[in-house]
């Protein structure tokens, strides 16, 4: 049963208001990892469209210090 | 013309009164090669992410302008020369700025609830769910680790 994977719907596409901002740090946050990892696509379920503008607003924010380019995970 | 945003961090030792002027300063350097601010934000002081020139936090100021797409490399590289802004990012906006965005909460008073501002409900929450569990499994790691040290503990007092 734990294996049967439901269909994942794009976040962006199902929100058509939003648009992706990399000042938007903190909704940016979701789709990276504990070591600060943009998480792929294939598991966040976002569309490639969407994934295209999502790295490009992370990326962006962390030239900016917005968010970390990586967690330090040894030092917890 | 065309429009930009620029997000840059001023020097922490920065107060107010000198913040101040740096963001005059910047303006009236945008105005002198031929651009035109639009609007100011100071987002004030925040942690920076990962620590810039041995500063860990910075004032963050975003501009609106609009300026001659030649002249902005220019500006960057004025942007670059400025011992007292640690950072800089201009961006090109596609269509007239319309207002000032929400700007990010500070993360004192972080709410996660907050993260997509107005349309967070539209949201698919199973997702929600996954982040959720992922975070409960961490606390359960610690709580076993305490837990773990609690009896190691124990043990040692007993052999004592």
């Amino acid at each position: 049963m734990a294996f049967i994977s439901r269909k994942k719907v794009c976040k962006f596409c199902e929100n058509k208001r939003y648009t992706i901002d990399y000042k938007d740090y903190k909704m940016l946050r979701r789709f990276i990892t504990e070591q600060g990892k943009i998480i792929p696509r294939r598991v966040t379920g976002t569309c490639a469209k969407h994934q295209r503008e999502l790295v490009k607003a992370i990326k962006r924010a962390r030239n900016i210090a917005l968010l970390p380019y990586s967690y330090d995970v040894t030092q917890n | 013309m065309r429009y930009y945003e620029i997000l840059f961090i001023v020097h922490p030792n920065y107060e107010q009164d000198r913040l101040n002027t740096v963001i005059k300063m910047v303006e009236t350097h945008i105005a002198d090669i031929g651009g035109n601010v639009l609007a100011v934000d100071d987002w004030g002081k925040r942690r920076l992410a990962y620590p810039i020139e041995k500063q860990k936090f910075g004032n963050y100021v975003l501009i609106y302008f609009e300026a001659e797409p030649s002249v902005v490399i220019e500006l960057q590289h004025w942007f670059e020369l400025q011992a007292q802004i640690l950072a800089q990012l201009i961006v090109r906006l596609n269509e007239k700025p319309d207002g000032l965005p929400a700007r990010p909460s500070d993360d004192n008073e972080e709410e996660e609830e907050t993260l997509l501002i107005d349309n967070s409900s539209d949201f698919d929450d199973e997702s929600d769910e996954i982040f959720d569990e992922e975070e409960d499994e961490e606390e359960d790691n610690e709580s076993l680790e305490e837990e773990n040290n609690e009896i190691t503990e124990d043990v040692e007092k007993e052999i004592v």
